[in-house]
């Protein structure tokens, strides 16, 4: 997927509550690559257009899965914590 | 695996960075053309679309901006940047840059070369592999807590200690008369003895042949072996590698060589390089005291005992067994070795113990620290006044958005490449005078055995340098840095000049003029006082003669003589001297007066005296002489009678005492006629015929206990002649020669020269060293202050010239203004000089306590050197000031 791609669907899948500005996007986008968590490649957009797509890598989806649990713990903690206030 | 990815983008960040960023702009730029698509898609117009786009995207350049300020190794690319820019504004001010470098040199140089002086004397490492397990152990008495042991005392304390892997034993290095063959003369080398384990233990492989096998060193004079040194075996034999198993004489007898000691292994020695190692178990061979047994006599103690420390055991253990051993050694040999104890001492311990020499080097590398910070108040001060040109420059980046913290790495930066060129140009500089060292190699060191000066620029000298850079760089780039990012951005903008008037601002500039003229009387009069006090010591007479005598030394053993045969051979020398045409007179002595060899000792019990019990004898240094001593050096006999002939082997034993030594034990009472006796109480008993005047025996210090006993009743081997000459004593020599020829042709005659070349070479050309070392410093330290105090006063007078101007036109008179800027500088030339004088004055007392007992304040000093400072900063306000006040009023409201 190409960054305005990504943009788009998280602005979709949070039914517009996220909206990722280009200036936050690229660089995370960038340093997840030299991470190595996702992969870049150049390809063509829908519209026959040159654009640099990126896809999730091996360790990618372990990070992933590490940071969704990470995520769904502390979500859950704050969750019980407003809770019981 | 993500290591190695990042890594990898670390390395592509750094090497292609080029395309790596046109493929950014690509990216960037697609998104942008997909945006305005997208935009049309949903019907906007394109000049529209576009528009929306670019709004949506927040600008391409700060998107890739951001991008790259994400990206590993981002720090390092500012960096970079940093150095570029830092590079580029220094060329810009290359006149300024190159008087700050060599500023900072010269502080660095100093401080390493000074400094390479004490890492020879104290820290470098033994040079044998894991040289922090080997400790010394030493003998402990009333007079010394670093005693040397005796070969039995040593072989108990090998066979009966556990926290070591083993304990080796040396004798001090001696001169040993070296010949490649039989019947040729021998030449004077440096030899040790050492124990059959030394190199095994010290780790030490020889680069040729062997050690030394256990078994050779178990039967006194049977295993005539000896290891050579590797500079000996280079010079001597042309680094012949078949060399071992080859035969050399040594002080006449045979011996097979049987290895070479490796480079890496120059001795145990701080100066010393010894050329030959021989086994302790030829001592007979090599030993000095004719009268002692070295195998036998627990109280003939010549030996150096180091041990190389067990992996699990701790040096308080060591300590406590060793200690125990002592007591073992007190309480069954009663006699040779009351309350002595013993002790374990680690490297650093040895070193600062066995030789006071590196006072002087802490001294000097103080001194030389000290000039290091006044060239860092000067340069401080150069940088604090640049920085305040280029205040409008940092208050535009400023304004641009640039960070504090970001311009203040950017201004250590430029610090840093100064400290750096300051620290290259200061290694240069130690190199030259550590090269200025070595070339005074052979004044210091007025001997014919192998020693050299041991300073050089090693690792850890380097490493100061390198410490000592970035330390000056922050020292005088911290201050300006965090100063000129401190501004009034408004005002900053407006004009170019940023002057706010204010206490904090001016603050910064009289902490450094009140700390410069600090630092310098310090430096000042402390050189002032080391000179001085190198001066005191040549100026006070040594108390006997020096001029029109000749020297000249033999060593009969080195061919063989018995002692009968040495005192024959010495009794024939003086009767032809006396003799030969032009002696006026001639004189054996053991050690002639300021010489390198160290005196002999003697322990003796004063008759009548009732020792204290913890005690066995006294101790005091000693000198062989024969009858005509006295009258060759001139030395006066106060009373009683010198030397006679008539006092020999077989008269009563008699001595004469130095001055020093009677007022010690007999005070108010008269030495002559009264009786020593030798090593205890029942020992034999000496009258004492006479008291000479106390001379400067060995160093320029206070008097020492001194003891003549006469050659006669004194056999030693190796004997100094001394001759008195009507004319020039070099006129002597070939009728010495020649006398000595007829006596035995095949003995050398070692160490000829003039007595006054030799003790300018040993006692005045050494401290005059010191003394140009140390003036150099103070002159540098003088120079660099006076420069620096010129400026910031100069400079912090010449930026009020607006000021001056409006009190000018205010009707100030120019007297006023005088006083006005001329007071202020007075007011910091004296407090600076009030704390200098309060350092200088604690230096003094550390110095004083430390190398001249002299005592009391060198008066004179301050008087030199506190007008000339305030001289200096007067005529540093005067003349900007004088200039401010003749410039017309209007002028100098419009100087900016």
């Amino acid at each position: 997927m190409h960054g305005l791609g990504i943009s788009r669907r998280v602005e979709q899948i949070t039914g517009g509550t996220f909206v990722v500005k280009p200036g936050s996007l690229f660089p995370a986008l960038h340093r997840m690559e030299e991470e190595g968590w996702i992969t870049a490649f150049w390809g063509e957009s829908e519209n026959n257009r040159r654009a640099k797509y990126y896809r999730l890598s091996k360790p990618g989806l372990k990070q992933l899965e590490a940071e969704t649990k990470r995520w769904s713990r502390i979500s859950m903690a704050i969750g019980q914590a407003l809770e019981a206030s | 695996m993500p290591l190695l990815v990042k890594a990898r983008s670390f390395l592509r960040n750094l090497f292609f960075i080029r395309r790596v960023d046109a493929d950014l702009d690509q990216e960037v730029h697609s998104h942008l053309e997909m945006l305005i698509e997208e935009k049309m898609r949903a019907g906007m117009l394109a000049p529209e679309a576009r528009r929306a786009a670019r709004i949506e995207l927040g600008g391409v350049e700060q998107v890739k901006e951001q991008v790259r300020d994400s990206r590993t190794g981002a720090f390092l690319d500012s960096l970079v940047q940093d150095f570029r820019f830092a590079i580029r504004s220094l060329r810009r001010t290359a006149g300024l840059t190159a008087f700050v470098v060599i500023t900072l040199a010269l502080g660095i140089g100093m401080t390493s070369a000074t400094f390479s002086m004490v890492d020879a004397l104290i820290f470098r490492p033994y040079p044998v592999p894991h040289p922090g397990s080997v400790v010394t152990l030493a003998g402990t008495a009333h007079e010394s807590i670093i005693e040397d042991f005796s070969y039995r005392e040593y072989l108990d304390i090998r066979d009966n200690t556990k926290s070591y892997d083993g304990v080796i034993a040396y004798a001090d290095m001696q001169a040993v008369g070296y010949s490649a063959e039989a019947g040729v003369t021998p030449r004077i080398k440096g030899g040790m003895m050492v124990s059959g384990n030394f190199f095994r233990v010290l780790g030490v492989e020889p680069r040729l042949g062997r050690g030394f096998r256990p078994d050779e060193d178990q039967v006194p004079g049977r295993d005539a072996v000896v290891v050579l040194g590797p500079d000996f075996w280079r010079h001597e034999f042309a680094s012949d590698p078949g060399v071992v198993g080859k035969t050399i004489r040594l002080n006449g007898a045979p011996f097979t060589v049987i290895g070479v000691a490796p480079d890496e292994f120059p001795g145990l020695l701080v100066f010393g390089h010894p050329d030959l190692y021989m086994p302790l178990a030829m001592a007979r061979v090599f030993s000095t005291d004719i009268g002692k047994n070295f195998f036998e006599d627990r109280d003939d103690r010549e030996l150096n005992v180091k041990a190389r420390l067990k992996a699990d055991a701790n040096l308080r253990d060591a300590r406590n067994e060793l200690a125990l051993l002592a007591k073992g050694f007190e309480r069954d040999y009663p006699n040779v070795t009351r309350s002595r104890g013993a002790a374990v001492y680690t490297q650093f311990q040895t070193r600062t113990t066995e030789d006071q020499n590196w006072k002087f080097g802490v001294v000097f590398v103080i001194l030389a620290l000290a000039v290091l910070l006044v060239a860092c108040t000067n340069v401080a001060g150069l940088l604090l006044s640049r920085a305040r040109e280029r205040a409008r420059e940092i208050a535009v980046r400023l304004a641009l958005g640039a960070g504090r913290l970001r311009l203040i790495r950017l201004l250590l930066t430029e610090s840093l490449i100064l400290a750096t060129l300051g620290g290259l140009a200061g290694i240069a500089i130690g190199y030259g005078v550590i090269e200025w060292f070595h070339s005074k190699d052979t004044i210091i060191f007025a001997t014919e055995l192998p020693v050299a000066v041991p300073f050089q620029m090693d690792k850890r000298v380097l490493l100061l340098c390198v410490g000592l850079s970035v330390l000056s760089a922050f020292l005088c780039g911290l201050a300006p840095a965090l100063q000129s990012t401190r501004v009034d951005l408004v005002n900053a903008l407006k004009s170019a000049d940023v002057e706010v008037p204010g206490r904090k601002r001016l603050w910064g500039r009289n902490m450094l003029v009140v700390a410069q003229v600090a630092m310098s009387l310090m430096l000042l009069t402390a050189s002032f006082l080391m000179a001085r006090g190198f001066q005191h010591d040549l100026m006070v007479g040594t108390g006997f003669a020096k001029d029109h005598l000749l020297m000249t030394s033999f060593d009969p053993r080195l061919i063989q003589y018995n002692a009968t045969q040495t005192q024959q051979f010495y009794k024939l020398l003086a009767e032809r001297m006396r003799e030969t045409p032009g002696v006026q007179s001639e004189a054996l002595t053991q050690n002639i007066p300021m010489g390198t060899d160290d005196f002999d000792g003697l322990t003796f019990v004063p008759d009548g005296f009732t020792m204290p019990s913890d005690r066995a004898n006294f101790a005091s240094t000693m000198d062989t002489i024969d009858e005509g001593y006295f009258a060759t050096t001139g030395i006066p006999i106060l009373r009683g009678r010198a030397f006679l002939t008539t006092d020999t082997a077989d008269a009563p034993r008699v001595a004469i005492v130095n001055a020093h030594f009677a007022k010690h034990y007999w005070p108010g009472g008269d030495a002559v006629g009264k009786h020593i006796r030798l090593d205890n109480s029942t020992g034999v008993p000496v009258e004492i015929v006479g008291v000479a005047e106390n001379i400067k025996n060995q160093t320029m210090s206070d008097p020492m206990d001194f003891v003549y006993l006469p050659l006669a009743q004194r056999p030693v081997a190796r004997m100094v002649l001394m001759l008195r000459s009507s004319g020039d004593p070099l006129q002597l020599l070939q009728p010495v020669k020649d006398a000595v020829r007829s006596i035995d042709p095949n003995l050398p005659l070692l160490h000829t020269q003039a007595y006054e070349e030799f003790y300018l070479n040993q006692a005045v050309r050494g401290p005059q060293i010191a003394i140009d070392l140390v003036g150099t410093m103070g002159a540098v330290g003088l120079f660099l202050a006076i420069a620096g105090l010129y400026g910031l006063v100069a400079y912090n007078v010449s930026r009020r010239t607006h000021e001056i101007g409006i009190r000018m036109a205010l009707g100030a008179v120019s007297s006023d203004v005088l006083r006005l800027v001329m007071g202020k500088g007075f007011v910091l030339v004296g407090i600076g000089t009030g704390l200098g004088l309060v350092m200088g004055f604690a230096l003094e007392q550390l110095m004083n306590s430390m190398l001249f007992n002299s005592g009391g304040v060198d008066v004179m000093a301050y008087l030199i050197v506190v007008p000339s400072l305030f001289l200096v900063a007067m005529l540093a306000a005067y003349v900007p000031a004088r200039r401010a006040c003749r410039i017309a009023p209007t002028q100098a409201l419009r100087y900016e």
